[in-house]
């Protein structure tokens, strides 16, 4: 009968620790992110199943000749150069895999217009290694970004 | 010289051949769809960027008008504008911007913004954003959803929810 009600003690713990386990393991990405530069923060969201990080933050949020919130002025298309920046995308279509990797996605960078693979991996729950690449990731850059809500 | 006439001759039935081909392809149509969806925020908002998605279920026959025939194809989709408005005309009051794009769960298919109105102006309680005009999204209507997301740039805090309703015009060609 101890035996028993030792079992159902074990039983009912495991089960507790399952119920608080995330649901999704790629929602760990989600939260606030700075980049080594520390000259904007990155907001991580999801849409559908994808995972999309825009800009909440930047250091110096105006243009410096206008005076007005910079907007994306090297963006491609001239329709959309109006777009704030503060708010704006940066990472898109990120997957998760699997041994926190996401990839799929792609990062912007704002100053020249130009857009990159990359692939995100987190190598402790506050840290995160951005690689921006061309072709192959081997022809890339790694940035480490950091967690702003520490987690413990 | 006779060469040249074998030439000319073999060119003449390569242009025949082409012309024949292309005639016996499906006529290219155009077609432009209204469709109409709702975006909602549940306040408090804070200050900045607030995204809302809806997820659109493609219904082809419905966005053409008339029954899907077998091996229709869908060849080339741009927005040709995009209206956003509140129930109330104040419902536009504290949003400084307004951005539309396009995303999809298919791994193949990269967001892509559509639409910007930067500043709003919100007297009237209507928006209408300018189109991007590069974006095609005929791969996202050959899906059978897609999410259009709308980011509501506020200027201040807002307590209250937010629910818009957006009127998009779509170009489709199709053949």
């Amino acid at each position: 009968m101890k035996k028993l009600t030792l079992f159902l003690l074990g039983l009912a713990l495991c089960m507790q620790a399952f119920a608080i386990m995330p649901g999704d393991d790629g929602d760990r990405l989600l939260g606030v992110w700075e980049p080594s530069n520390g000259r904007a923060r990155v907001k991580v969201e999801k849409i559908g199943s994808k995972y999309y990080g825009k800009i909440v933050w930047l250091k110096e949020p105006n243009d410096p000749k206008s005076g007005l919130p910079k907007t994306d002025m090297n963006n491609p298309d001239a329709n959309l150069r109006n777009v704030p920046l503060k708010g704006y995308r940066m990472l898109k279509d990120f997957v998760y895999q699997e041994n926190n990797q996401w990839s799929e996605g792609t990062i912007y960078d704002p100053l020249n217009g130009s857009t990159y693979s990359c692939t995100i991996k987190m190598t402790d729950p506050n840290t995160l290694d951005i690689r921006g690449y061309i072709g192959v990731s081997a022809f890339g850059r790694t940035d480490v970004w950091k967690r702003l809500a520490v987690k413990k | 010289m006779p060469m040249n006439l074998r030439n000319v001759k073999i060119g003449a039935l390569w242009a025949m051949l082409m012309l024949i081909m292309h005639g016996c392809q499906p006529k290219s149509q155009t077609h432009t769809a209204t469709m109409e969806s709702a975006f909602e925020w549940s306040g408090p908002l804070y200050e900045g960027s607030n995204p809302a998605q809806a997820l659109i279920k493609v219904d082809l026959a419905s966005l053409l008008g008339n029954p899907v025939q077998e091996g229709l194809k869908i060849t080339k989709v741009q927005l040709k504008s995009a209206e956003l408005s509140g129930d109330s005309a104040s419902d536009l009051n504290g949003i400084g911007s307004l951005v539309l794009s396009i995303a999809s769960d298919d791994p193949s298919l990269p967001m892509k913004e559509l639409a910007v109105l930067n500043p709003v102006i919100s007297a009237s309680g209507q928006a209408i954003l300018k189109p991007s005009s590069e974006a095609e999204v005929s791969d996202f209507f050959a899906q059978k959803a897609f999410y259009l997301v709308v980011d509501a740039g506020l200027s201040t805090d807002r307590d209250q929810d937010l629910r818009l309703t957006g009127k998009f015009q779509w170009e489709i060609h199709y053949r």
